[in-house]
């Protein structure tokens, strides 16, 4: 419906036309969430702890209006989305691979999982004014992944290791405890199995509380899993989720 | 719209997505965990009560009760606890026949998705008389990637049948380097050893895998007794438990065989520095009483085998250094303690035969390429 909208003003070259009438935003915010499968899976079973990330966020935004309601938004953000939990899994199955071995199996104990994303973002979002202080946006966006992680360990537990022919999820090898400290904990790096380009859909609100300055509140729903197609020891697919908070000031 | 609502229904999914848990999933693991039999008299059918109850390894799937000859085993009702929520066929508590063999049992998961099969058979204490021989001819990998060895064992009554005393750390090999074939595992079958086929022990190095747990080499060896790798990340010592219970007609005096070796080049140590030492091998036997002054049962391990009070005997070969051609050795049992001689029939003495191709092995001090070749041990009784 954006794109249409957009076409039509092109084509209709009126006097609000595309190439004037813009405002610019500067914002400043922070997101909360996580990287996180849809529907969660039963081997995942409580959380211990999540720890807050430098998830903070610094773009530029423009806006063009189509007329009294409706209008546009589109911009580039640097932002980083991170995530730090410790949950406690059931059967879950993983796979430490170092250095041309690997050590495959369904784990029961603890999990600690790092997950860092630095990102570029272009959102594009149509916007509609509800009154002259709040205006609601809806659109996808679309990031380029400038660093990304995805590290941890499985600690406090034991794994029962997959033997040569058995299939995946097999619980009946060889049990292999994993202890608490550095060198007796299982550690993993996936970082390497991470796209480089994400998109998904942003709602939000942008509230103007002065005539520079106002509040956001919005939330981005990534629609591309965070892991690359050939990627199969996380047996769900991941996807970024997360709330924003943050202030605005209007530039011009 | 109300501003305040919106930000609320935000943080509600966030938090939503966090506490949307399943129920507990039902348990996918099918172990039998530990076996016992509960018998009126056990005094008439078993040698000692601790025998009474067997706590079985993740990776075991044989379960051997050991009672004395002549004991009626054709109505015994073993009972097994299991994971909890797995079922098992035939009935846990059902009386079963054992003299004709072991009775196969299946253990299926709570969940139903799974099964494993067990076997458990009764047998007598293996006795051993005037002279032991240790050959090393028989081996095999049954489902594994690496070898094993068995003795063939002949019972007074003249029935011969495997018996599965000996143990290597190829498991635990096998953990870290799953890719490894089986002539690549640190105990590997010798085709052309002193006499026919005998037993090659090589320090091998492990995986980065390994590494991560600080056990950069894996030494080669082979000794009586049972490996169990469930906590070898966190004290390696206790995956090596050594020595079963025989049954000696009298006590053992003198222990000998043949070996040749050669250490590896650089010795390093956990973190793979390059120390300034020669590699040596090591055999030796050990005799131990199994049980302590309360009654419960012993085992030793890898950080108490040589030095436990426990022990009652113990004979070394001395000095296992390089040599070109094979070595005969022959060393005296050298007695700590007096033996009980009713104790030394009825197994209340463990015994084992120890060979590793590193003798600092089991603290991962080694060289990578030590090789200490074995074969016809004998072990000689009063």
């Amino acid at each position: 419906m954006l794109v249409a909208l957009i076409a039509q003003k092109a084509w209709c070259g009126d006097n609000n036309s595309l190439l004037r009438n813009y405002s610019y935003y500067a914002r400043i915010g922070y997101n909360l969430g996580g990287t996180a499968p849809i529907g969660m899976p039963a081997s995942i079973r409580t959380m211990h702890s999540y720890n807050l990330c430098p998830n903070f966020t610094l773009g530029f935004d423009a806006f063009h209006p189509f007329n009294d309601k409706w209008g546009m938004m589109f911009g580039l953000h640097f932002e980083n989305k991170g995530m730090d939990v410790d949950a406690g899994v059931k059967g879950y199955h993983m796979k430490m691979v170092r250095g041309g071995e690997q050590l495959e199996g369904v784990f029961t104990g603890n999990v600690v999982t790092k997950v860092d994303q630095s990102l570029a973002t272009i959102p594009l979002q149509a916007t509609y004014d509800l009154n002259d202080r709040v205006r609601v946006k809806l659109g996808p966006y679309f990031s380029y992944v400038t660093s990304k992680k995805f590290e941890g360990w499985a600690y406090d537990g034991y794994l029962r290791r997959q033997e040569e022919g058995h299939p995946q999820g097999d619980p009946t090898g060889q049990k292999v405890e994993l202890g608490h400290n550095e060198g007796e904990r299982g550690e993993y790096d996936f970082s390497d199995d991470m796209r480089n380009w994400q998109f998904g859909i942003a709602v939000g609100a942008d509230w103007y509380v002065t005539k520079r300055w106002g509040a956001s509140v919005g939330l981005t729903w990534g629609l591309s899993e965070v892991f690359k197609k050939d990627f199969t020891v996380i047996e769900q697919s991941m996807y970024p989720i997360y709330g924003t908070i943050g202030v605005i000031y209007q530039l011009k | 719209m109300n501003q305040i609502g919106k930000i609320f229904v935000t943080a509600m999914v966030c938090m939503g997505l966090i506490s949307c848990f399943k129920d507990e999933p039902l348990n996918a693991e099918c172990d039998i965990e530990k076996a016992w039999i509960h018998a009126d008299n056990p005094n008439m059918l078993f040698n000692n009560l601790s025998d009474t109850l067997i706590t079985v390894q993740s990776d075991q799937t044989s379960i051997i009760f050991t009672m004395q000859a002549g004991a009626d085993i054709t109505a015994l009702a073993p009972q097994f606890h299991l994971t909890e929520g797995a079922t098992i066929i035939p009935e846990n508590g059902s009386v079963q026949d054992f003299s004709n063999g072991p009775v196969v049992y299946t253990v299926t998961s709570e969940d139903k998705k799974w099964s494993r099969v067990y076997t458990v058979a009764v047998s007598a204490l293996l006795s051993i008389g005037k002279e032991l021989h240790l050959d090393f001819d028989n081996y095999s990998k049954g489902s594994n990637k690496f070898y094993s060895w068995y003795e063939q064992w002949t019972t007074g009554s003249g029935v011969t049948s495997e018996a599965r005393i000996w143990a290597t750390g190829n498991p635990g090999f096998g953990i870290s380097n799953g890719s490894a074939k089986p002539d690549e595992y640190p105990t590997v079958p010798d085709e052309n050893s002193y006499e026919g086929k005998g037993v090659k022990l090589v320090t091998r190095r492990t995986s980065k895998l390994a590494d991560m747990v600080k056990k950069p080499i894996a030494a080669g060896n082979l000794f009586i007794g049972r490996f169990d790798a469930q906590s070898a990340l966190q004290d390696a010592m206790k995956a090596t438990k050594f020595g079963l219970p025989f049954g000696f007609e009298s006590k053992p005096i003198t222990f000998s065989g043949y070996y040749k070796y050669e250490s590896g080049e650089n010795f390093t140590d956990k973190d793979m520095n390059v120390l300034d030492m020669v590699d040596k091998g090591t055999i030796y036997a050990v005799l131990y009483d199994n049980h302590d002054s309360d009654g419960n049962p012993v085992v030793l391990y890898g950080d108490n085998v040589q030095t436990s009070s426990q022990i009652v005997a113990l004979a070394q070969v001395a000095d296992i250094s390089t040599t070109r051609e094979w070595t005969a050795f022959s060393v005296n049992f050298v007695y700590r303690k007096d033996v009980d001689a009713a104790k030394l029939k009825t197994g209340g003495y463990s015994f084992a035969v120890v060979c590793s191709s590193s003798n600092n092995g089991a603290s991962f001090m080694g060289a990578v390429g030590s090789t200490l070749w074995v074969d016809k041990l004998t072990v000689t009784c009063e």
